[in-house]
Protein backbone atom coordinates (compact mmCIF):
# COMPACT_ATOMS: atom_id res chain seq x y z
CA UNK A 1 0.00 0.00 0.00
CA UNK A 2 1.51 3.25 -0.88
CA UNK A 3 0.27 6.61 0.81
CA UNK A 4 1.07 9.46 -1.42
CA UNK A 5 3.56 11.83 1.02
CA UNK A 6 3.93 15.51 0.27
CA UNK A 7 7.44 15.60 1.53
CA UNK A 8 9.90 13.34 0.26
CA UNK A 9 13.86 11.70 1.57
CA UNK A 10 16.60 14.22 1.21
CA UNK A 11 18.31 13.47 -1.81
CA UNK A 12 20.38 10.42 -2.57
CA UNK A 13 18.12 8.38 -0.23
CA UNK A 14 15.36 7.69 -2.40
CA UNK A 15 16.28 4.45 -2.18
CA UNK A 16 14.59 4.44 1.50
CA UNK A 17 11.23 5.49 0.41
CA UNK A 18 9.49 2.48 0.56
CA UNK A 19 10.17 2.20 4.69
CA UNK A 20 9.06 5.85 5.34
CA UNK A 21 5.31 4.31 5.41
CA UNK A 22 6.03 1.38 8.41
CA UNK A 23 9.43 2.62 9.48
CA UNK A 24 9.04 6.51 9.94
CA UNK A 25 7.05 6.86 13.32
CA UNK A 26 6.52 9.81 14.78
CA UNK A 27 7.12 8.97 18.21
CA UNK A 28 8.29 5.63 20.18
CA UNK A 29 5.44 3.92 20.34
CA UNK A 30 4.91 3.95 16.66
CA UNK A 31 8.32 2.07 16.17
CA UNK A 32 8.17 -0.26 18.67
CA UNK A 33 4.84 -0.97 16.72
CA UNK A 34 6.92 -1.52 13.36
CA UNK A 35 9.28 -3.50 14.99
CA UNK A 36 6.21 -5.69 16.50
CA UNK A 37 3.97 -6.44 13.57
CA UNK A 38 6.77 -6.77 10.90
CA UNK A 39 7.81 -9.94 10.01
CA UNK A 40 11.48 -10.85 9.90
CA UNK A 41 12.10 -10.28 6.78
CA UNK A 42 10.34 -7.20 6.67
CA UNK A 43 12.76 -6.39 9.39
CA UNK A 44 15.71 -7.79 8.28
CA UNK A 45 14.78 -6.09 4.57
CA UNK A 46 14.61 -2.84 6.41
CA UNK A 47 17.69 -3.38 8.87
CA UNK A 48 19.90 -4.14 5.92
CA UNK A 49 18.99 -1.39 3.53
CA UNK A 50 19.11 1.37 6.55
CA UNK A 51 22.41 -0.01 7.69
CA UNK A 52 23.57 0.37 4.24
CA UNK A 53 22.99 4.69 4.54
CA UNK A 54 23.25 5.02 8.34
CA UNK A 55 26.43 6.79 8.40
CA UNK A 56 25.50 8.81 5.54
CA UNK A 57 22.31 10.12 7.06
CA UNK A 58 24.11 10.46 10.42
CA UNK A 59 25.82 13.18 8.94
CA UNK A 60 23.10 14.80 7.42
CA UNK A 61 21.25 14.67 10.58
CA UNK A 62 23.76 16.06 12.83
CA UNK A 63 24.54 19.47 10.63
CA UNK A 64 21.28 20.21 11.97
CA UNK A 65 19.89 21.36 15.48
CA UNK A 66 17.39 18.78 17.06
CA UNK A 67 15.07 21.80 17.32
CA UNK A 68 15.13 22.79 13.80
CA UNK A 69 15.05 19.57 11.52
CA UNK A 70 14.16 20.28 8.17
CA UNK A 71 11.18 18.41 7.34
CA UNK A 72 12.40 15.92 4.66
CA UNK A 73 15.38 15.58 7.10
CA UNK A 74 12.64 14.97 10.24
CA UNK A 75 12.06 11.68 7.96
CA UNK A 76 15.29 10.41 7.45
CA UNK A 77 15.61 11.01 11.36
CA UNK A 78 12.48 8.64 12.39
CA UNK A 79 13.84 6.19 9.94
CA UNK A 80 17.44 6.22 11.53
CA UNK A 81 15.78 5.97 15.03
CA UNK A 82 13.47 2.80 14.11
CA UNK A 83 17.28 1.40 12.97
CA UNK A 84 17.62 1.14 16.74
CA UNK A 85 14.54 -1.07 17.04
CA UNK A 86 14.68 -3.38 13.96
CA UNK A 87 18.10 -4.02 15.54
CA UNK A 88 16.51 -5.60 18.16
CA UNK A 89 14.72 -8.12 16.52
CA UNK A 90 18.03 -8.67 14.18
CA UNK A 91 20.68 -7.85 16.75
CA UNK A 92 19.09 -9.27 20.06
CA UNK A 93 15.72 -11.08 20.07
CA UNK A 94 16.16 -13.07 16.61
CA UNK A 95 12.86 -12.43 16.44
CA UNK A 96 10.27 -9.38 16.21
CA UNK A 97 8.80 -9.22 19.42
CA UNK A 98 9.85 -11.16 22.83
CA UNK A 99 8.13 -15.12 22.09
CA UNK A 100 7.27 -15.63 25.67
CA UNK A 101 5.40 -12.58 26.55
CA UNK A 102 1.69 -12.11 25.52
CA UNK A 103 0.82 -9.48 22.62
CA UNK A 104 0.24 -6.61 23.04
CA UNK A 105 2.47 -5.95 26.17
CA UNK A 106 0.06 -3.35 27.48
CA UNK A 107 3.19 -0.91 27.58
CA UNK A 108 2.35 2.47 27.11
CA UNK A 109 5.04 5.54 26.99
CA UNK A 110 3.37 8.08 28.29
CA UNK A 111 6.59 10.52 27.92
CA UNK A 112 9.15 10.36 25.10
CA UNK A 113 12.39 11.80 24.32
CA UNK A 114 12.74 14.90 22.17
CA UNK A 115 12.39 15.13 18.89
CA UNK A 116 10.06 12.03 17.90
CA UNK A 117 9.50 10.18 21.21
CA UNK B 1 43.60 -15.62 38.43
CA UNK B 2 40.90 -13.57 40.70
CA UNK B 3 41.15 -9.83 41.66
CA UNK B 4 41.00 -8.71 44.86
CA UNK B 5 37.22 -7.58 44.01
CA UNK B 6 36.00 -10.85 42.77
CA UNK B 7 37.62 -12.77 45.76
CA UNK B 8 35.56 -10.73 48.52
CA UNK B 9 32.60 -11.49 45.80
CA UNK B 10 33.22 -14.79 46.39
CA UNK B 11 33.36 -14.25 50.47
CA UNK B 12 30.71 -12.93 50.20
CA UNK B 13 28.45 -15.85 48.75
CA UNK B 14 25.96 -17.57 51.14
CA UNK B 15 25.38 -15.29 54.18
CA UNK B 16 23.27 -12.10 53.14
CA UNK B 17 20.65 -13.70 54.47
CA UNK B 18 22.30 -14.33 57.57
CA UNK B 19 23.84 -10.95 57.86
CA UNK B 20 20.59 -8.94 57.12
CA UNK B 21 19.38 -11.00 60.22
CA UNK B 22 16.40 -13.10 59.09
CA UNK B 23 15.67 -16.42 58.75
CA UNK B 24 16.35 -19.06 55.87
CA UNK B 25 12.84 -20.43 56.41
CA UNK B 26 9.98 -20.71 53.54
CA UNK B 27 8.18 -17.54 53.04
CA UNK B 28 4.42 -17.54 53.09
CA UNK B 29 2.38 -16.71 50.04
CA UNK B 30 -1.02 -15.29 51.35
CA UNK B 31 0.29 -11.97 51.52
CA UNK B 32 0.48 -12.22 47.42
CA UNK B 33 -2.83 -13.09 46.97
CA UNK B 34 -5.31 -12.71 50.15
CA UNK B 35 -7.97 -9.92 49.85
CA UNK B 36 -7.57 -9.59 53.85
CA UNK B 37 -4.13 -9.24 53.91
CA UNK B 38 -4.52 -6.53 50.54
CA UNK B 39 -6.48 -4.47 52.58
CA UNK B 40 -4.54 -4.33 55.99
CA UNK B 41 -1.62 -3.30 53.75
CA UNK B 42 -4.17 -0.27 52.20
CA UNK B 43 -4.79 0.54 56.04
CA UNK B 44 -1.68 -0.27 57.35
CA UNK B 45 0.94 0.77 55.43
CA UNK B 46 -0.28 3.19 52.68
CA UNK B 47 -2.31 5.07 54.52
CA UNK B 48 0.98 5.13 57.17
CA UNK B 49 4.30 5.47 55.49
CA UNK B 50 6.00 8.38 53.78
CA UNK B 51 4.84 7.89 50.33
CA UNK B 52 7.20 8.72 47.46
CA UNK B 53 5.15 10.29 44.81
CA UNK B 54 7.44 12.23 42.19
CA UNK B 55 10.38 14.15 41.53
CA UNK B 56 10.79 17.75 41.91
CA UNK B 57 12.10 18.49 38.54
CA UNK B 58 8.07 17.01 37.89
CA UNK B 59 7.17 20.52 39.19
CA UNK B 60 10.16 22.58 37.35
CA UNK B 61 7.89 26.20 37.34
CA UNK B 62 6.23 28.36 39.93
CA UNK B 63 2.74 27.17 39.17
CA UNK B 64 3.46 23.60 37.43
CA UNK B 65 1.04 20.64 38.97
CA UNK B 66 0.38 17.30 38.41
CA UNK B 67 -2.94 15.47 39.76
CA UNK B 68 -1.76 11.33 41.34
CA UNK B 69 -3.97 8.84 42.52
CA UNK B 70 -2.66 7.79 45.37
CA UNK B 71 -3.25 3.73 44.86
CA UNK B 72 -4.63 1.82 46.69
CA UNK B 73 -6.72 4.33 48.20
CA UNK B 74 -8.58 6.65 46.89
CA UNK B 75 -6.87 9.76 47.03
CA UNK B 76 -6.34 11.87 44.04
CA UNK B 77 -3.44 14.50 45.03
CA UNK B 78 -3.28 17.99 43.39
CA UNK B 79 0.51 18.26 44.18
CA UNK B 80 1.89 22.04 43.19
CA UNK B 81 4.43 24.29 43.01
CA UNK B 82 3.44 27.56 44.66
CA UNK B 83 4.20 31.22 43.02
CA UNK B 84 6.79 31.18 45.82
CA UNK B 85 8.21 28.13 44.81
CA UNK B 86 7.26 26.12 47.26
CA UNK B 87 5.79 22.46 46.56
CA UNK B 88 3.00 20.73 48.42
CA UNK B 89 0.06 18.36 47.92
CA UNK B 90 -3.60 18.96 48.44
CA UNK B 91 -6.32 17.07 47.98
CA UNK B 92 -8.16 17.86 44.60
CA UNK B 93 -11.51 18.04 46.13
CA UNK B 94 -13.32 21.39 45.93
CA UNK B 95 -14.25 23.09 49.73
CA UNK B 96 -18.06 23.64 48.36
CA UNK B 97 -19.79 20.56 47.82
CA UNK B 98 -16.60 18.18 47.74
CA UNK B 99 -16.55 17.90 44.07
CA UNK B 100 -13.23 17.20 42.14
CA UNK B 101 -11.25 20.22 41.52
CA UNK B 102 -8.37 19.29 38.26
CA UNK B 103 -9.17 16.89 35.91
CA UNK B 104 -5.70 17.75 33.79
CA UNK B 105 -2.84 15.28 34.97
CA UNK B 106 -0.37 17.71 34.78
CA UNK B 107 -0.04 21.40 33.52
CA UNK B 108 0.80 25.07 34.55
CA UNK B 109 -1.72 27.11 35.98
CA UNK B 110 -1.99 30.27 38.66
CA UNK B 111 -5.06 29.03 40.10
CA UNK B 112 -7.66 26.19 40.20
CA UNK B 113 -10.89 26.55 39.41
CA UNK B 114 -13.32 23.82 40.42
CA UNK B 115 -16.10 23.66 36.69
CA UNK B 116 -19.27 22.87 39.13
CA UNK B 117 -19.94 26.10 40.88
CA UNK B 118 -16.32 28.46 39.67
CA UNK B 119 -14.97 27.98 43.40
CA UNK B 120 -11.48 29.24 42.61
CA UNK B 121 -8.27 28.52 44.74
CA UNK B 122 -4.56 29.82 44.44
CA UNK B 123 -1.73 27.21 43.87
CA UNK B 124 -0.93 27.90 47.57
CA UNK B 125 -4.19 26.30 48.38
CA UNK B 126 -6.07 29.74 49.45
CA UNK B 127 -9.42 30.08 48.31
CA UNK B 128 -9.71 33.48 46.67
CA UNK B 129 -13.18 33.21 44.75
CA UNK B 130 -16.99 32.56 45.58
CA UNK B 131 -19.45 33.32 43.27
CA UNK B 132 -22.74 34.89 44.83
CA UNK B 133 -21.00 35.08 48.24
CA UNK B 134 -23.52 37.11 49.75
CA UNK B 135 -25.80 34.05 49.37
CA UNK B 136 -23.76 31.95 51.93
CA UNK B 137 -24.16 31.96 55.45
CA UNK B 138 -21.12 33.59 57.17
CA UNK B 139 -18.54 32.23 54.95
CA UNK B 140 -15.22 32.59 56.79
CA UNK B 141 -13.49 31.96 53.36
CA UNK B 142 -10.17 32.02 55.23
CA UNK B 143 -11.41 28.63 56.41
CA UNK B 144 -12.24 27.28 53.27
CA UNK B 145 -8.92 26.37 51.31
CA UNK B 146 -7.93 23.33 49.70
CA UNK B 147 -7.17 20.30 52.27
CA UNK B 148 -3.55 20.01 52.33
CA UNK B 149 -1.69 16.15 52.02
CA UNK B 150 1.75 15.87 54.68
CA UNK B 151 4.30 16.95 51.82
CA UNK B 152 8.45 16.59 52.28
CA UNK B 153 10.90 16.82 49.59
CA UNK B 154 14.16 15.16 50.34
CA UNK B 155 17.01 15.47 48.04
CA UNK B 156 14.61 16.05 45.23
CA UNK B 157 12.39 13.05 46.32
CA UNK B 158 8.58 14.48 46.81
CA UNK B 159 6.83 12.25 49.32
CA UNK B 160 3.06 12.40 51.19
CA UNK B 161 2.09 11.01 54.06
CA UNK B 162 -1.62 10.59 54.18
CA UNK B 163 -2.13 10.80 57.78
CA UNK B 164 -3.56 13.51 59.35
CA UNK B 165 -0.95 13.51 61.75
CA UNK B 166 1.95 11.31 60.83
CA UNK B 167 3.66 9.48 63.66
CA UNK B 168 6.81 10.04 62.38
CA UNK B 169 8.38 13.08 60.28
CA UNK B 170 9.84 11.78 56.87
CA UNK B 171 13.69 11.84 58.26
CA UNK B 172 12.51 9.39 61.13
CA UNK B 173 11.05 7.20 58.14
CA UNK B 174 13.99 6.92 56.30
CA UNK B 175 16.25 6.80 59.11
CA UNK B 176 20.31 5.32 58.22
CA UNK B 177 19.00 5.40 54.19
CA UNK B 178 18.92 9.89 54.84
CA UNK B 179 22.55 9.38 55.69
CA UNK B 180 23.84 6.97 53.11
CA UNK B 181 22.03 8.05 49.83
CA UNK B 182 22.00 11.85 50.92
CA UNK B 183 23.62 13.70 47.98
CA UNK B 184 23.59 11.41 45.39
CA UNK B 185 23.84 13.38 41.89
CA UNK B 186 20.43 12.71 39.94
CA UNK B 187 21.23 12.63 36.42
CA UNK B 188 19.31 13.68 33.73
CA UNK B 189 16.65 14.01 36.15
CA UNK B 190 14.63 16.28 34.22
CA UNK B 191 14.63 14.58 31.17
CA UNK B 192 13.24 10.87 31.38
CA UNK B 193 11.42 8.38 29.26
CA UNK B 194 8.41 7.01 31.38
CA UNK B 195 6.51 3.74 30.72
CA UNK B 196 3.42 3.27 32.15
CA UNK B 197 1.60 -0.07 32.37
CA UNK B 198 -1.49 -1.51 34.66
CA UNK B 199 -0.42 -5.30 35.49
CA UNK B 200 -2.73 -8.25 36.84
CA UNK B 201 -0.41 -8.63 39.54
CA UNK B 202 -0.01 -8.37 43.25
CA UNK B 203 2.14 -5.01 43.31
CA UNK B 204 4.60 -6.98 45.36
CA UNK B 205 5.15 -9.47 42.72
CA UNK B 206 6.31 -6.58 40.47
CA UNK B 207 8.92 -5.26 43.28
CA UNK B 208 10.12 -9.20 43.59
CA UNK B 209 10.76 -9.45 40.17
CA UNK B 210 12.58 -5.70 39.99
CA UNK B 211 14.87 -6.47 42.61
CA UNK B 212 16.21 -10.27 42.49
CA UNK B 213 18.87 -11.21 40.01
CA UNK B 214 18.60 -14.71 40.12
CA UNK B 215 16.08 -15.02 37.16
CA UNK B 216 18.25 -12.45 35.01
CA UNK B 217 19.99 -15.84 33.14
CA UNK B 218 16.82 -18.05 32.60
CA UNK B 219 14.04 -14.77 31.33
CA UNK B 220 16.85 -12.67 29.88
CA UNK B 221 18.94 -14.96 27.91
CA UNK B 222 19.98 -12.51 25.18
CA UNK B 223 18.70 -8.88 26.85
CA UNK B 224 20.64 -8.87 30.37
CA UNK B 225 22.57 -12.13 30.52
CA UNK B 226 25.97 -10.78 28.52
CA UNK B 227 26.21 -7.58 31.11
CA UNK B 228 24.65 -9.08 34.38
CA UNK B 229 26.26 -12.62 34.37
CA UNK B 230 29.37 -14.27 33.26
CA UNK B 231 31.29 -17.59 33.45
CA UNK B 232 32.57 -17.23 37.04
CA UNK B 233 28.91 -15.62 37.98
CA UNK B 234 26.79 -17.82 35.95
CA UNK B 235 23.57 -16.79 38.09
CA UNK B 236 24.40 -13.67 38.97
CA UNK B 237 25.04 -13.63 42.48
CA UNK B 238 24.43 -10.48 44.55
CA UNK B 239 27.58 -8.78 45.60
CA UNK B 240 25.83 -7.16 48.51
CA UNK B 241 23.07 -6.49 50.56
CA UNK B 242 21.64 -3.92 52.90
CA UNK B 243 18.77 -3.16 54.99
CA UNK B 244 17.68 0.10 56.32
CA UNK B 245 14.99 0.31 58.35
CA UNK B 246 11.98 -0.78 56.15
CA UNK B 247 14.34 0.34 53.33
CA UNK B 248 17.07 -2.42 51.51
CA UNK B 249 19.44 -2.34 48.69
CA UNK B 250 21.19 -4.72 46.39
CA UNK B 251 24.43 -4.07 44.59
CA UNK B 252 24.22 -6.52 41.16
CA UNK B 253 27.28 -8.02 39.64
CA UNK B 254 28.07 -6.57 36.37
CA UNK B 255 30.42 -8.66 33.84
CA UNK B 256 33.06 -6.58 33.39
CA UNK B 257 34.17 -8.30 30.10
CA UNK B 258 30.93 -7.31 28.49
CA UNK B 259 31.31 -3.66 28.47
CA UNK B 260 34.35 -3.60 26.88
CA UNK B 261 33.29 -4.89 23.85
CA UNK B 262 30.11 -4.32 21.55
CA UNK B 263 29.06 -6.68 18.56
CA UNK B 264 26.15 -4.93 17.42
CA UNK B 265 26.55 -3.65 14.39
CA UNK B 266 24.50 -0.41 15.43
CA UNK B 267 25.47 -0.29 18.35
CA UNK B 268 28.94 0.04 17.10
CA UNK B 269 27.26 2.85 14.91
CA UNK B 270 26.39 4.86 18.05
CA UNK B 271 29.99 4.39 19.49
CA UNK B 272 31.28 5.91 16.30
CA UNK B 273 28.85 8.46 15.30
CA UNK B 274 29.79 9.80 19.40
CA UNK B 275 33.42 10.03 18.54
CA UNK B 276 36.92 9.46 20.36
CA UNK B 277 36.58 8.27 24.05
CA UNK B 278 32.97 7.88 24.29
CA UNK B 279 31.17 4.69 24.38
CA UNK B 280 27.95 4.05 23.64
CA UNK B 281 26.08 1.45 26.19
CA UNK B 282 23.19 -0.06 27.47
CA UNK B 283 22.25 2.66 29.60
CA UNK B 284 22.21 5.71 26.79
CA UNK B 285 24.64 8.10 27.93
CA UNK B 286 28.22 8.08 27.43
CA UNK B 287 30.96 6.67 29.70
CA UNK B 288 33.76 8.98 30.31
CA UNK B 289 36.33 7.33 28.26
CA UNK B 290 39.46 6.24 28.77
CA UNK B 291 42.42 8.57 27.42
CA UNK B 292 40.47 11.40 26.49
CA UNK B 293 41.49 13.29 23.29
CA UNK B 294 42.33 16.70 23.34
CA UNK B 295 39.72 17.82 20.83
CA UNK B 296 37.25 16.93 23.70
CA UNK B 297 38.42 19.52 25.64
CA UNK B 298 36.58 21.72 23.73
CA UNK B 299 33.43 20.23 24.27
CA UNK B 300 32.08 21.49 27.49
CA UNK B 301 28.60 19.38 27.48
CA UNK B 302 30.58 16.79 27.06
CA UNK B 303 33.27 17.19 29.77
CA UNK B 304 30.40 18.89 31.94
CA UNK B 305 28.52 15.18 31.60
CA UNK B 306 31.56 13.68 32.69
CA UNK B 307 32.43 15.84 35.74
CA UNK B 308 28.56 14.90 36.61
CA UNK B 309 29.02 11.10 36.09
CA UNK B 310 32.44 11.22 37.92
CA UNK B 311 30.59 13.20 40.88
CA UNK B 312 27.82 10.49 40.57
CA UNK B 313 30.11 7.64 41.13
CA UNK B 314 31.99 8.69 43.15
CA UNK B 315 29.49 8.52 45.88
CA UNK B 316 29.93 6.07 48.17
CA UNK B 317 26.34 4.26 47.87
CA UNK B 318 26.90 3.73 44.19
CA UNK B 319 28.85 0.59 43.88
CA UNK B 320 29.28 0.09 47.94
CA UNK B 321 31.52 -2.73 47.83
CA UNK B 322 33.89 -0.79 44.73
CA UNK B 323 33.67 -3.49 43.09
CA UNK B 324 35.54 -4.00 39.93
CA UNK B 325 32.16 -6.52 38.93
CA UNK B 326 29.51 -3.59 39.48
CA UNK B 327 25.99 -4.15 37.42
CA UNK B 328 24.25 -1.65 39.12
CA UNK B 329 22.39 -0.89 42.83
CA UNK B 330 18.53 -1.37 43.56
CA UNK B 331 17.58 0.01 46.21
CA UNK B 332 13.99 -0.11 47.57
CA UNK B 333 12.06 2.75 49.45
CA UNK B 334 9.58 0.79 50.79
CA UNK B 335 6.70 0.50 50.37
CA UNK B 336 6.95 0.75 46.93
CA UNK B 337 9.43 2.56 44.97
CA UNK B 338 13.17 1.64 43.93
CA UNK B 339 15.42 3.70 42.60
CA UNK B 340 18.26 1.95 40.38
CA UNK B 341 21.50 2.95 40.44
CA UNK B 342 23.83 1.91 37.20
CA UNK B 343 26.91 2.87 35.70
CA UNK B 344 25.67 5.79 33.99
CA UNK B 345 23.18 6.79 35.79
CA UNK B 346 19.93 5.90 37.47
CA UNK B 347 16.23 5.19 36.66
CA UNK B 348 13.20 4.41 39.30
CA UNK B 349 10.49 1.70 39.59
CA UNK B 350 7.17 2.21 41.25
CA UNK B 351 4.22 -0.24 42.11
CA UNK B 352 1.17 1.43 42.91
CA UNK B 353 -0.99 -1.25 44.07
CA UNK B 354 -4.89 -1.37 42.84
CA UNK B 355 -6.17 -4.07 43.69
CA UNK B 356 -5.21 -7.14 45.15
CA UNK B 357 -3.76 -8.81 42.00
CA UNK B 358 -3.59 -5.60 40.09
CA UNK B 359 -0.86 -2.89 39.71
CA UNK B 360 0.17 0.34 37.82
CA UNK B 361 3.81 0.39 37.06
CA UNK B 362 5.20 3.46 36.57
CA UNK B 363 9.09 3.44 35.15
CA UNK B 364 11.39 6.20 34.59
CA UNK B 365 14.40 6.08 32.98
CA UNK B 366 16.50 9.58 33.60
CA UNK B 367 18.67 10.31 30.29
CA UNK B 368 20.57 13.84 29.56
CA UNK B 369 18.54 16.04 27.09
CA UNK B 370 20.49 14.91 23.49
CA UNK B 371 22.59 18.04 22.50
CA UNK B 372 22.77 16.56 19.10
CA UNK B 373 21.07 13.62 16.78
CA UNK B 374 24.18 11.16 17.66
CA UNK B 375 23.11 11.40 21.28
CA UNK B 376 19.44 11.24 20.61
CA UNK B 377 20.39 8.18 18.36
CA UNK B 378 21.96 6.28 21.37
CA UNK B 379 19.28 7.45 23.42
CA UNK B 380 17.14 5.64 21.00
CA UNK B 381 18.95 2.09 21.10
CA UNK B 382 18.58 2.39 24.76
CA UNK B 383 14.63 2.68 24.69
CA UNK B 384 14.63 0.36 21.79
CA UNK B 385 16.45 -2.18 23.83
CA UNK B 386 14.54 -1.79 27.23
CA UNK B 387 11.54 -2.67 25.44
CA UNK B 388 12.04 -6.39 25.43
CA UNK B 389 13.15 -6.54 28.87
CA UNK B 390 9.85 -4.73 30.53
CA UNK B 391 8.00 -7.64 27.63
CA UNK B 392 9.88 -10.25 29.18
CA UNK B 393 9.48 -9.61 33.30
CA UNK B 394 5.92 -9.22 32.38
CA UNK B 395 5.18 -12.17 31.18
CA UNK B 396 7.36 -14.09 34.08
CA UNK B 397 5.05 -11.78 36.63
CA UNK B 398 1.58 -12.92 35.24
CA UNK B 399 2.98 -16.64 35.29
CA UNK B 400 3.71 -15.45 38.96
CA UNK B 401 0.38 -14.32 39.96
CA UNK B 402 -1.54 -16.69 37.86
CA UNK B 403 0.34 -20.03 39.98
CA UNK B 404 -0.01 -18.39 43.08
CA UNK B 405 -3.34 -17.75 43.03
CA UNK B 406 -3.98 -21.72 41.38
CA UNK B 407 -3.16 -22.51 45.02
CA UNK B 408 -1.15 -25.82 46.21
CA UNK B 409 1.79 -24.06 47.05
CA UNK B 410 1.61 -22.02 50.65
CA UNK B 411 5.03 -21.09 50.66
CA UNK B 412 7.81 -19.98 48.06
CA UNK B 413 11.34 -21.05 48.83
CA UNK B 414 14.17 -18.03 48.99
CA UNK B 415 17.95 -18.26 48.27
CA UNK B 416 20.21 -15.77 49.31
CA UNK B 417 20.11 -13.73 45.99
CA UNK B 418 16.91 -13.29 46.93
CA UNK B 419 16.76 -11.67 50.20
CA UNK B 420 15.56 -8.38 49.51
CA UNK B 421 12.26 -10.25 48.97
CA UNK B 422 12.32 -12.25 52.19
CA UNK B 423 13.19 -8.36 53.60
CA UNK B 424 10.23 -6.75 51.86
CA UNK B 425 7.81 -8.97 52.96
CA UNK B 426 8.67 -9.69 56.05
CA UNK B 427 8.56 -5.53 56.98
CA UNK B 428 5.52 -5.41 55.07
CA UNK B 429 3.90 -8.32 57.37
CA UNK B 430 5.51 -6.07 60.28
CA UNK B 431 3.50 -2.73 59.10
CA UNK B 432 0.55 -4.63 58.80
CA UNK B 433 0.59 -6.27 62.27
CA UNK B 434 1.92 -3.26 64.21
CA UNK B 435 -0.45 -0.57 66.49
CA UNK B 436 1.56 2.08 65.73
CA UNK B 437 4.18 3.40 62.96
CA UNK B 438 7.12 3.39 65.78
CA UNK B 439 6.77 -0.26 66.53
CA UNK B 440 6.33 -1.26 62.96
CA UNK B 441 9.82 0.80 62.84
CA UNK B 442 11.40 -0.18 65.76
Amino acid sequence: MTVSRSINLPDGFSALEAFVDRWAGNDTMERLAAREESTMSEIRMFYDTMLGYAEQAAVLINQHPLDKIPDDVALLCKLMLALCHAAVAIEVLNNPRVATAPYPTGVRVVRGLTPYG
Amino acid sequence: MLNQSQENYLQLQGNLTERLGLSDAPVPLEPYHSEDFFQLEKKQIFERAWLLVCREEELPNPGSFIVKRIFPTDVSALITRSSAGKIQAFYNTCSHRGAQLEVQQSGQKGRFTCIYHRWTYQNDGKLIGVPDEANFFNLEKEKCGLTKINTQVWNGWVFLNLAENPEVTLEEYLGDFKSYFEGVEYIGADNPVVFEMDLDVNWKVLADAFIESYHIFAIHPETLTPSLTSKSNPYGRLLDAQAFGPHRGVSVYGNPENSASAKSPVELLANKLLGDGRQASMWGQHKAGKGESSDDAQDSQHLHGVSLLQKYLSHPAINPTNSDCWGQDIYHLFPHVQIDTGPNGFWCHKFWPMERNKTRYEGRFYMTKAQNFSERFMQEMYIARLAPLIAEDIASMRRTQIGIESGGKKFMILQDSEVAIRHHIEVCTRWVKSKTVKEALA
